[in-house]
C-alpha cells in the first residue's frame, strides 16, 4: 500500500482528500501546516507528497526544497489556489511533478496520483 | 459618617437644589445598574445560546461531511435510500436545513468536475431549492443576497424576473450577487447585465466577475469591445482590461483611439492593454507625446518601453525627463540597468552623482 | 464665604452633570452604531470568497513596512511569520532603525541577505541609509531589509515609504502578530472604490498570555496579570465601540500605528510621517484627511471590524505610565498642529464632531478629573464635604464606568467571542469592577503628567523594554 502525505490547511479539502485517497486504497497522512509536515517528513518516507503552497509556519517553497534535497525521488504534486504564472513556473523550476489549481476535480486528482505512484 | 438623611436635608433647606441633585444622581445610578444587570444577563444568555447552537451545528456538519464524501466517492453508497433517510431524519429544523445548504455550497466551492455536478443534483434531490426561493422574496437584504448566491453557485435556473429587479439594488451585496447570477447561468453573452448597470463597478465586483467568467461560464467568450463606450467609466476601464486579458487582438484598432481619451484612467488602461497585446506601433504613438503627458502616463510609457522597446527608444526619452522628476528618473535608471546589465555599476555611480548635485 | 463656596459647588455639580450627560449620549450613540456596524460586517463577510481574491490579477500588491529597533530577541520569528502571510503579492520591508543590538546580523544570517544596489529617491527626507539588503535564497525574495541611522519610528517608516515598490503600504509594529487572513481583510475597503480610499485599519487585540508559536497565535488566553487584563477591557471599549462608531459616521481620526494600511501616493503627497511628534500615527491620518478635504476630493477611510492583529501590552506600571504619557503628548501635539480644524465647518464631521470630541473628552477629560480631585481635596480641607452627595457622584461615575465595560464585553460576546472559556467572562467582570479604583487613577495621572511634560518640552519616546513575549508555549 502506498503512503501519501497531504499538506493542507483547509479542513473541508482535508476530509475529502482523505476519504477519496483512502477509498483508492492508499495510506494517507495529513499535516495541517508546514511545521507538522516537516516533522512527518523527518520521521518517515512517503511514496507521494500532495501539498499546498501557502501554509502557516513554513513556506511551500521551503518545504519543496527540503523534500527535493532529502528524498529527490518522491513525486510532488502541488494543490494550490495560486493561478499566477510566475508562481507555477517557480514550482516547476524547483522540480515539482504536477500543479493542480483549486477548485479541483477529485477524480482528476485521483487519476494523477495513481499515475505518479505507478511510475515509481 | 452616621449622617441621617433627614438632618442633612434639613440642614440644606436653604439649598433645595441639593436634594434635586441627590435625586438625579440616585436615579442615574439605578438606571445604570439596571442596564448593567440586563447586559450581564444578555452576555451569559448569549454565551449559553451560542454554545448550544454550535454543538447542534457541529453535529449536523459532521453528519453532512460523512454523507457528502460517501455520496461523492463511495461506489457502494446506495444513493436513493440514503437520501430518503437523510431527508426524513436530518432535514427538519431550520438550523439543519441552513447548515446543509452551507455545507453543500462549501463543498461545491472547493471541488469541480463530476463532483460539482453531483452536488448540484443532490441539492435538488433534497429539495433545498424550495427553501431558497422562499428566502429570495424576504424583505431582508441578507437573505435575498444569500439566496441569489446559492442559486448562482449551483446554477439553478429561475425565471429572469425574479432576479432582474435586483441588478441595480442599493445594497452592494444584492446587486453583486444578482450580476453574478446572470453571469454564471448564462449560456451566451455573460456580461449582458452591463448594459443595464447604472452604478460604478468597483474593483471588488470586478474581481468576482472575472473569477466567475473564468471558472463558471462555459459559453463563447464575448467581444468585450461592446462596452467600451458605456456611460460608466469603471465599465469602460473594465472592458479595456478584459480585451487584453483574453487576448482579443482583433479589437486593437478599436482601442487605439482611446489613447487620446480625455480621462486619464482610461488612457492608462488602454496603454496597459495595448502593451499586453504587444501592439507594435504603440511606442510610435506614445513617444512623440511624452512631454505633454502627466506623470502617471509617462510612467506607463516607460513601462511600455521596457516591455516592447529597446535601448534606443529609451535614449529618445532621456532628454525629456525633468531634472527634479525623481520618480521618473528612478524608473528610467532601473530600465536602463535592465537593458544594459553590464553597465549596472556605471549607472549606479551616475545616479549617485546626480543626487549629490541636487543636494 | 460659606455661601460662595456652596454656590461654586453647585455650579461645579451642574457642569459635571452636563459633561457626564454628553459622555452618556456619546456612549449610547457609539453603542448603537457599533452594534449596527458589527452586524452588517458579519453579514457582509458571508460573501467573501478567498479563492477568488487570491487568484485575481486585480488584487493590488502590498508593501509591508516594519520598523525595528533592538528587536533582536524575536525578530527572526516575526519576519518568518510575515513571510508566510496569506496574500499573493507582498513585499516585506524591515527597516533597521540603527539598532544597537544584533538584529541586523541575525537577519542577514537567517535569511541569507546580501547588500544590493537599489536605486531610490528620498521623496520624504530621512536619516541616512547605510545599506539595502535582499536575499540570495529564492524562498525569501519578497524580503528587503534596510539598515539606516537611528531616527525614530516615524523616520524609519518614511524610509520604508521611499524605498518600497508598491502603491499600497501596510505599516506595522514588527512584533505584532497578524491573523493569517489579515491582509485579505484589510485590503477590502480599498477594493470598494466608488470613492478613493486613503487608509484602512482594523481591531487590535492583546496578545499577553496567549500561546504563541513561530509567530502565530495558537490559543487565545486571558492575561494573567491584572494590569494586562484591564488593557483587554480598554481595547474592547476603544475598538469595539469607539472606532467602530467613528468609522460609521466617517469621523475616524486614528488608525493604530500597530497595524494600518495606506495609499502611498496620498501619504507622500501629505508629506509622510511627522518626525516631530510622538503621536505620528494619529497625526498622519488627520493630516491626510485634512489634505483631501482641502483639495475637495471625495474619499473614504475604511475600518474593518475584525480582529486582525495581536500586540504585546505593557505589563509593568512603569512602562504603562510611560506609554500613556506618550499617548497624551501625541494627542495634544496632533490637536495643536491641526487646531484650525476645531469647530470649523469647512472640515465637516472632522471639524464639527471628531476633533472637538477628541479635544474635550479624550484630551481634556483627565485634566478635568484631576481638577475635580483637587477641588474635592480643597473642600475636604475646609470640611465642606457633604459625604452623601459626594458618594452619589462617585457611585454615578463608578456605575457608568462599569456599564461601559460591560457593554464592550457584550459586543465582544456578540461579535467575536475570542475568549472562549466561561471563567474568562467572570474574570473580566471582576476586572471591570476593580478598574475604576486601581487602574484608572494611574492612567489619569500619566495623562496629567504627559501634559505637564509636554509643556516642559519633553520629546522622547521613553523606554519600552521588550520582555520578549514571555508567553506559554504549548507542549509539543
Amino acid at each position: 500500500m502506498k503512503k501519501i502525505l497531504v499538506i493542507e490547511d483547509n479542513p473541508m479539502v482535508i476530509k475529502s482528500l482523505e476519504f477519496k485517497l483512502t477509498k483508492d486504497g492508499h495510506e494517507v497522512l495529513i499535516a495541517k501546516d508546514g511545521r507538522e509536515a516537516m516533522k512527518f517528513l523527518k520521521e518517515a518516507n512517503f511514496d507521494l507528497i500532495l501539498t499546498d503552497l501557502m501554509l502557516p509556519f513554513v513556506t511551500g517553497i521551503e518545504l519543496i526544497s527540503y523534500i527535493k534535497k532529502n528524498s529527490p525521488n518522491t513525486p510532488i504534486i502541488v494543490l494550490s489556489t495560486s493561478t499566477q504564472e510566475n508562481i507555477i513556473m517557480d514550482a516547476f523550476n524547483m522540480g515539482v511533478d504536477d500543479f493542480i489549481t483549486k477548485p479541483f476535480s477529485p477524480n482528476e486528482l485521483s487519476l494523477r496520483v495513481k499515475r505518479f505512484l505507478n511510475k515509481a | 459618617m452616621t449622617v441621617n438623611l433627614e438632618i442633612l436635608l434639613d440642614g440644606f433647606s436653604n439649598f433645595t437644589d441639593w436634594a434635586w441633585i441627590l435625586k438625579i444622581n440616585v436615579l442615574i445610578i439605578s438606571f445604570f445598574l439596571f442596564l448593567t444587570l440586563c447586559l450581564i444577563t444578555l452576555i451569559l444568555g448569549l454565551r449559553l445560546f451560542k454554545n448550544f447552537r454550535n454543538k447542534k451545528k457541529q453535529k449536523q456538519e459532521n453528519l453532512l461531511i460523512d454523507f457528502l464524501n460517501s455520496y461523492l466517492f463511495d461506489e457502494d453508497f446506495e444513493k436513493e435510500e440514503q437520501i430518503k433517510h437523510f431527508k426524513k431524519n436530518h432535514l427538519n429544523t431550520e438550523l439543519e436545513i441552513k447548515v446543509t445548504i452551507e455545507e453543500i455550497l462549501q463543498f461545491h466551492k472547493n471541488l469541480k468536475g463530476e463532483s460539482a455536478i453531483a452536488l448540484e443534483e443532490l441539492f435538488l434531490l433534497f429539495q433545498l431549492d424550495v427553501f431558497i426561493l422562499k428566502d429570495l422574496d424576504k424583505n431582508n437584504w441578507f437573505d435575498t443576497a444569500k439566496a441569489i448566491y446559492a442559486l448562482s453557485e449551483l446554477t439553478i435556473d429561475v425565471s429572469v424576473d425574479k432576479i432582474a429587479p435586483y441588478l441595480n439594488a442599493s445594497r452592494d451585496e444584492v446587486r453583486q450577487q444578482s450580476q453574478l447570477y446572470f453571469l454564471k447561468t448564462a449560456k451566451t453573452n455573460p456580461l449582458q447585465f452591463l448594459d443595464v448597470t447604472k452604478r460604478p463597478l468597483t474593483t471588488w465586483q470586478q474581481i468576482y466577475i472575472e473569477n466567475a467568467l473564468k471558472n463558471f461560464y462555459e459559453g463563447p467568450t464575448p467581444d468585450f469591445a461592446q462596452w467600451i463606450n458605456h456611460e460608466l467609466i469603471s465599465v469602460v476601464e473594465f472592458s479595456i482590461r478584459l480585451i487584453a486579458r483574453y487576448n482579443q487582438f482583433e479589437n486593437i484598432p478599436k482601442l487605439v483611439p482611446f489613447l487620446k481619451h480625455n480621462k486619464e484612467s482610461i488612457k492608462i488602461e488602454t496603454i496597459r492593454s495595448l502593451r499586453k497585446l504587444g501592439y507594435e506601433e504603440l511606442l510610435d504613438l506614445l513617444i512623440p507625446n511624452f512631454e505633454k503627458e502627466n506623470l502617471l502616463i509617462q510612467k506607463e510609457i516607460l513601462s511600455t518601453i521596457e516591455q516592447l522597446g529597446d535601448f534606443n527608444d529609451l535614449q529618445k526619452i532621456r532628454p525629456l525627463i525633468a531634472a527634479d522628476e525623481w520618480e521618473l528618473k528612478i524608473k528610467y535608471m532601473n530600465i536602463e540597468r535592465f537593458f544594459l546589465p553590464e553597465k549596472i555599476e556605471q549607472i549606479n555611480i551616475e545616479t549617485m552623482l546626480e543626487k549629490e548635485i541636487e543636494i | 464665604m460659606d455661601f460662595a463656596l456652596h454656590k461654586i459647588t453647585e455650579i461645579a455639580s451642574w457642569l459635571f452633570l452636563i459633561y457626564g450627560a454628553i459622555i452618556c449620549t456619546g456612549y449610547l450613540f457609539s453603542a448603537l452604531f457599533s452594534l449596527i456596524e458589527i452586524r452588517d460586517y458579519k453579514r457582509r463577510n458571508n460573501f467573501v470568497d478567498e479563492t477568488a481574491m487570491l487568484q485575481s490579477l486585480n488584487l493590488p500588491a502590498i508593501s509591508i513596512l516594519a520598523p525595528a529597533y533592538n528587536e533582536g530577541l524575536n525578530i527572526v520569528e516575526n519576519v518568518r511569520s510575515l513571510l508566510t502571510i496569506n496574500y499573493p503579492s507582498v513585499e516585506i520591508v524591515i527597516i533597521n532603525d540603527g539598532s544597537k543590538d544584533d538584529s541586523l546580523n541575525k537577519l542577514i544570517e537567517e535569511y541569507e541577505l546580501e547588500k544590493r544596489d537599489v536605486l531610490y529617491h528620498s521623496f520624504i527626507p530621512t536619516k541616512t541609509i547605510r545599506g539595502i539588503y535582499k536575499s540570495r535564497n529564492k524562498a525569501f525574495k519578497s524580503l528587503t531589509v534596510v539598515d539606516k541611522e537611528n531616527g525614530g519610528k516615524a523616520d524609519a517608516l518614511n524610509t520604508g515609504i521611499n524605498i518600497c515598490e508598491n502603491s499600497i503600504i501596510c505599516c506595522i509594529d514588527v512584533d505584532c502578530i497578524l491573523e493569517h487572513d489579515a491582509m485579505l481583510k484589510l485590503i477590502k475597503p480599498f477594493l470598494n472604490n466608488e470613492k478613493k480610499v486613503i487608509a484602512s485599519g482594523g481591531v487590535i487585540r492583546v496578545a499577553n498570555s496567549c500561546v504563541i508559536e513561530d509567530g502565530r497565535i495558537i490559543e487565545v488566553r486571558l492575561p494573567k496579570k491584572f494590569i494586562a487584563r484591564v488593557q483587554v477591557l480598554e481595547y474592547f471599549r476603544a475598538f469595539l465601540m469607539g472606532r467602530m462608531a467613528w468609522s460609521r459616521v466617517d469621523g475616524l481620526l486614528l488608525i493604530s500605528g500597530a497595524f494600518g494600511m495606506f495609499d502611498k501616493p496620498t501619504v507622500i503627497e501629505a508629506g509622510g510621517y511627522n518626525t516631530n511628534t510622538v503621536g505620528e500615527d494619529m497625526e498622519l491620518l488627520v493630516r491626510m484627511r485634512r489634505m483631501m478635504r482641502e483639495k475637495n476630493v471625495q474619499y473614504s477611510v475604511g475600518f474593518v471590524p475584525d480582529p486582525l492583529c495581536w500586540t504585546e501590552v505593557p505589563q509593568s506600571w512603569k512602562v504603562l505610565q510611560s506609554q500613556r504619557n506618550r499617548w497624551t503628548r501625541g494627542t495634544a501635539e496632533t490637536l495643536y498642529i491641526h487646531k484650525k480644524m476645531l469647530f470649523n465647518p469647512k472640515y465637516k464631521i472632522l471639524g464639527m464632531l471628531s476633533t472637538p470630541f477628541w479635544f474635550f473628552f479624550e484630551w481634556l477629560a483627565p485634566l478635568i478629573e484631576f481638577l475635580g480631585i483637587l477641588f474635592f481635596l480643597f473642600l475636604l480641607l475646609f470640611n465642606q464635604i457633604n459625604w452623601i452627595i459626594f458618594l452619589t457622584f462617585f457611585l454615578a461615575v463608578y456605575t457608568f464606568a462599569f456599564l461601559f465595560s460591560v457593554t464592550a464585553l457584550f459586543f465582544e460576546e456578540y461579535s467575536f467571542q475570542q475568549y472562549t472559556k466561561p471563567k474568562y467572562i467572570f474574570r473580566l467582570l471582576g476586572t471591570a469592577l476593580l478598574e475604576p479604583l486601581l487602574y484608572h487613577p494611574v492612567i489619569m495621572w500619566s495623562a496629567v503628567m504627559g501634559n505637564f511634560d509636554l509643556m516642559r518640552g519633553k520629546k522622547k519616546w521613553g523606554v519600552m523594554t521588550r520582555a520578549g513575549l514571555t508567553n506559554p508555549v504549548k507542549n509539543k
